[in-house]
């Protein structure tokens, strides 16, 4: 995987660098701001795009901005914007492009699960951080929202991550037939229609959560 | 207040008051009327040499008849006749200094120089020089002895020409009281000074004109008549002219009638002891002089308005004589009656009596006269005094105090009346203009401590960002790089040393419970989900909280300083709910009305919450004040606490 990392602090810049590099990643480009960076992508045609939100000038949401310039510009692109805190307006309107992903900054400490998440953001998948998914149900609590077994939110925040009702059995160690009940019954209690395509799934979850009509 | 305690000042004294018309908050529309009538009598005095010489010579005639009289007949004689020249000259003097062709000013010099030159100077020169056979001491003593004739034609000219030296307009009868003055006072002037009678006054003792072929009595008394007839046109023209006259020239000769009115009735009243009572013959001359003041006064217009004042006070002060004195009179026979005639007691009792009468009879009188007398001033000052009586009682608010001023002005109906009384109403209005101050400054101040107070607050959340960002950008991301940096060690040292693997992801570990352990912190101080609106702020909050909470929050931005009041408004409810409340759900409900945003945090606890020093709802009270805003607190002891809290969101 072709990496291009933006990051404005050399020394987490270059761990971030280090961290793709150990894990067999190709890291194409390291910037530390978002200035120009379109063409510097285009030029290295990288598979990810990992970019931190607060940068120069002004500290604020240059990240976010970028990212979003970028996804218009190349779809295709992977793009993963890392946080120092949990930004739910910014993340989930990208995050219902495919292709991008939403990570506190400490996540990367967890290095097998942060590169696993960022290869599949590469690849098309979608990831927002389990925190802002918590924020977004705990908004919700009036809705079906109450409803739900702790359980069946743990399941909810990692379909909103993305993951396959496999990948969902895996990380919560428990059979996939289980795994397809508590969808099922979660589906059934927000009143989603259930959809083969994981993308659809992670929409269909996050657009509930934000109170607008199912796509 | 009663009206006794209130005092009217003329313009002038209004003028040099600090008082609070220099005040903004006075209405505009008193003090232009104020303004407009304190320079009426604003003409600059400028006395020609020939005034000086006038007055001078007036001294200089009046120094030489003293020092010729003096010793020779009663001292009081000499000088107040010499006070009551130099009264008449001067005024006069006056008068032309600022209307230079005012004939008033040349009548009072001519009566002042007759007096002078010809009465007291004449005397002098009779009494020094008729033993020592002077020449023309004679003359000089038969023409002080007749010179009062001339005096009256001028008398009646002062009153008829008064007071803009011009005749009535009016009326073809005044035409002629000039020269039936004239030819009234040459004709009593040959009678007197051809008669007998006149023997008497002269130093000589013998009128060396008597003469038996002249008719000198009939010629005295058709004079005087006539004479007095002029006089008491010319009063009459006065009077009359009063009545039909208004504002200015209304008080001038008000000023007038009332010296004329004082004059005609002391002079006749004290007529029997004017031979007994040398006391009586000084209050005579001394009235005599109220004339010539009072004409110098209207003149200039100085205190013009004062006559009101005086004439009531004089009324009062006779009524009251009269009143006290006849009942003293008949407690005295009364109790006489009782105790024995001459009883000491009777009199002591009497006194005492008419001593205990004398001040509630006064203001009785006062306020009979103020009523009578000037029916707009008494009303206006009334309703003054009732609306300080009722913001006393705090019946009224302050501020109502222009209202009822403009009310009370304008239940008089000319500008000088309400010229007069002003000074008066606001004298009793004080109070209220006043408090009306007071509390204006207070609202002033009041909005600088809001203003000092939101600009703290304000500060504080600039100070909380930017320990936020502190924290975010700086101590946290550093951890994240020393997580990363031991990681990487971790990697290189691969699966060669399980033992520092084990330690390395311990550290990592603690790393990472540092960040989060940060973040809080971080969050406690300033969210920075607060930068993505109140609604996410406030899910955060709800997800954080340790309890059921819903929430309902419009999903829309505000003003930075509007959203982070509100998100800490709800935060330090909901925190102290959760401590305190022992509820087991709380209710967080934002909305936006009329351009308000209520807060409303409610829960199912115990209630009985208030607002304590150093509770957790001061912190709420204080921030919604600091913005301006509105809090409620219902919190019925177990039936749980519902705060409501309104900020103003407008624009």
């Amino acid at each position: 995987m072709r990496v291009v990392i933006v990051e404005d602090q050399v020394l987490l810049r270059e761990g971030l660098a280090r961290l793709f590099q150990d894990g067999g990643h190709e890291v194409v480009a390291t910037r530390g701001d978002a200035e120009g960076l379109l063409a510097a992508v285009r030029h290295v045609a990288p598979d990810l795009v990992v970019m931190d939100v607060r940068m120069p000038p002004t500290h604020t949401d240059e990240g976010i901005r970028a990212a979003a310039e970028l996804k218009e510009a190349i779809p295709t692109l992977g793009v993963l914007v890392l946080s120092q805190h949990v930004e739910t307006v910014h993340s989930v309107g990208l995050v219902e492009h495919p292709g991008f992903g939403y990570l506190l900054k400490d996540r990367v400490l967890e290095v097998g699960e942060f590169l696993a998440t960022a290869e599949r953001v590469a690849r098309g998948g979608s990831a927002l951080d389990p925190k802002v998914i918590s924020n977004l149900v705990a908004g919700r609590q009036r809705h079906g929202i109450q409803a739900l077994s702790e359980r069946e939110l743990e399941v909810l925040a990692l379909m909103a991550e993305g993951l396959t009702n496999a990948g969902i059995a895996q990380r919560l160690v428990l059979s996939d037939r289980t795994v397809e009940s508590h969808v099922r019954r979660l589906f059934i209690k927000l009143d989603i229609p259930e959809s083969a395509s994981e993308h659809r799934r992670v929409l269909a979850v996050l657009t509930h959560l934000r109170g607008g009509e199912a796509p | 207040m009663s009206v006794e305690m209130t005092s009217i000042k003329g313009p002038q004294a209004a003028n040099a008051r600090p008082c609070g018309c220099c005040n903004p908050v006075c209405v505009p529309v008193l003090n232009t009327r104020m303004l407009c009538l304190r320079h009426y009598s604003e003409v600059e005095l400028r006395l020609r040499p020939m005034h000086w010489a006038l007055l001078l010579g007036t001294l200089v005639v009046e120094v030489l008849a003293i020092a010729l009289s003096w010793g020779r007949e009663p001292a009081w004689d000499t000088l107040v006749y010499a006070v009551y020249a130099i009264a008449n000259v001067l005024a006069g003097v006056l008068i032309l200094g600022r209307h230079p062709r005012h004939v008033i000013g040349w009548v009072l010099i001519a009566a002042g120089l007759l007096q002078g030159v010809v009465s007291d100077l004449g005397q002098g020169w009779a009494l020094a020089g008729t033993p020592r056979g002077w020449s023309g001491s004679a003359v000089a003593d038969l023409a002080a002895s007749c010179a009062w004739a001339l005096g009256g034609a001028l008398m009646a000219a002062t009153f008829v020409l008064f007071p803009d030296g011009r005749l009535p307009q009016a009326g073809r009868l005044w035409p002629w009281v000039l020269p039936l003055g004239g030819i009234g006072s040459v004709v009593t002037l040959a009678g007197w000074a051809t008669g007998d009678q006149v023997s008497s006054l002269l130093v000589s003792g013998r009128n060396p004109l008597a003469s038996e072929h002249i008719p000198s009595d009939l010629l005295f008394w058709s004079g005087l008549v006539a004479l007095a007839t002029s006089m008491l046109l010319g009063l009459v023209a006065m009077v009359l002219r009063m009545l039909r006259a208004q504002g200015v020239e209304r008080q001038q000769l008000k000023w007038m009638v009332f010296a004329s009115a004082v004059v005609m009735a002391v002079l006749p009243a004290s007529a029997p002891f004017y031979a007994s009572s040398v006391t009586v013959r000084i209050a005579d001359a001394l009235v005599t002089g109220l004339i010539p003041v009072a004409a110098l006064a209207a003149i200039w217009r100085y205190r013009l308005y004062d006559i009101e004042f005086i004439i009531s006070r004089t009324l009062v002060y006779v009524c009251l004589t009269a009143v006290l004195g006849g009942s003293f009179a008949a407690l005295v026979v009364a109790l006489g009656v009782v105790f024995g005639r001459g009883s000491t007691l009777a009199t002591a009792l009497a006194t005492l009596l008419v001593t205990i009468a004398f001040r509630p009879l006064r203001t009785w009188l006062q306020r009979r006269l103020d009523r009578r007398f000037d029916r707009g001033r008494f009303d206006a000052l009334a309703d003054l005094t009732h609306f300080t009586t009722d913001l006393r009682a705090g019946r009224r608010e302050p501020e109502e105090v222009y209202v009822v001023m403009a009310e009370a002005s304008s239940r008089i109906r000319s500008e000088e009346a309400l010229a007069a009384v002003l000074p008066a109403l606001e004298e009793e209005a004080s109070l209220a203009i006043e408090m009306v101050r007071l509390r204006a400054e207070l609202r002033e101040q009041l909005v600088e401590v809001r203003d000092s107070r939101r600009r703290i607050v304000e500060a504080t959340e600039a100070e909380r960002r930017r320990i936020e960002r502190d924290l975010h950008d700086g101590t946290q991301q550093r951890l994240v790089s020393l997580g990363l940096a031991l990681r990487h060690l971790q990697h290189e040292l691969g699966t060669t040393t399980p033992e520092m693997t084990g330690i390395l992801e311990a550290a990592v570990g603690e790393v990472t419970g540092a960040i989060e352990e940060l973040r809080e912190i971080a969050r406690g101080i300033r969210p920075g989900v607060l930068d993505d609106g109140l609604t996410s702020a406030l899910r955060d909050l709800a997800h954080r909280t340790q309890m059921p909470m819903a929430i309902a929050v419009p999903d829309r931005r505000f003003s930075k300083e509007v959203e982070t009041a509100a998100y800490f408004i709800a935060c330090e409810a909901v925190t102290n709910a959760a401590k305190h409340s022992g509820a087991s759900r709380l209710d967080l409900d934002v909305r936006q009305f009329d351009g308000q945003l209520v807060i409303r945090v409610s829960d199912d606890g115990i209630g009985g919450a208030e607002l304590r020093d150093g509770g957790g709802l001061v912190g709420v009270s204080d921030r919604v004040a600091a913005h301006g805003g509105r809090l409620s607190i219902e919190s019925e002891t177990g039936h749980g606490t519902t705060l409501i809290a309104e900020l103003s969101c407008a624009s």
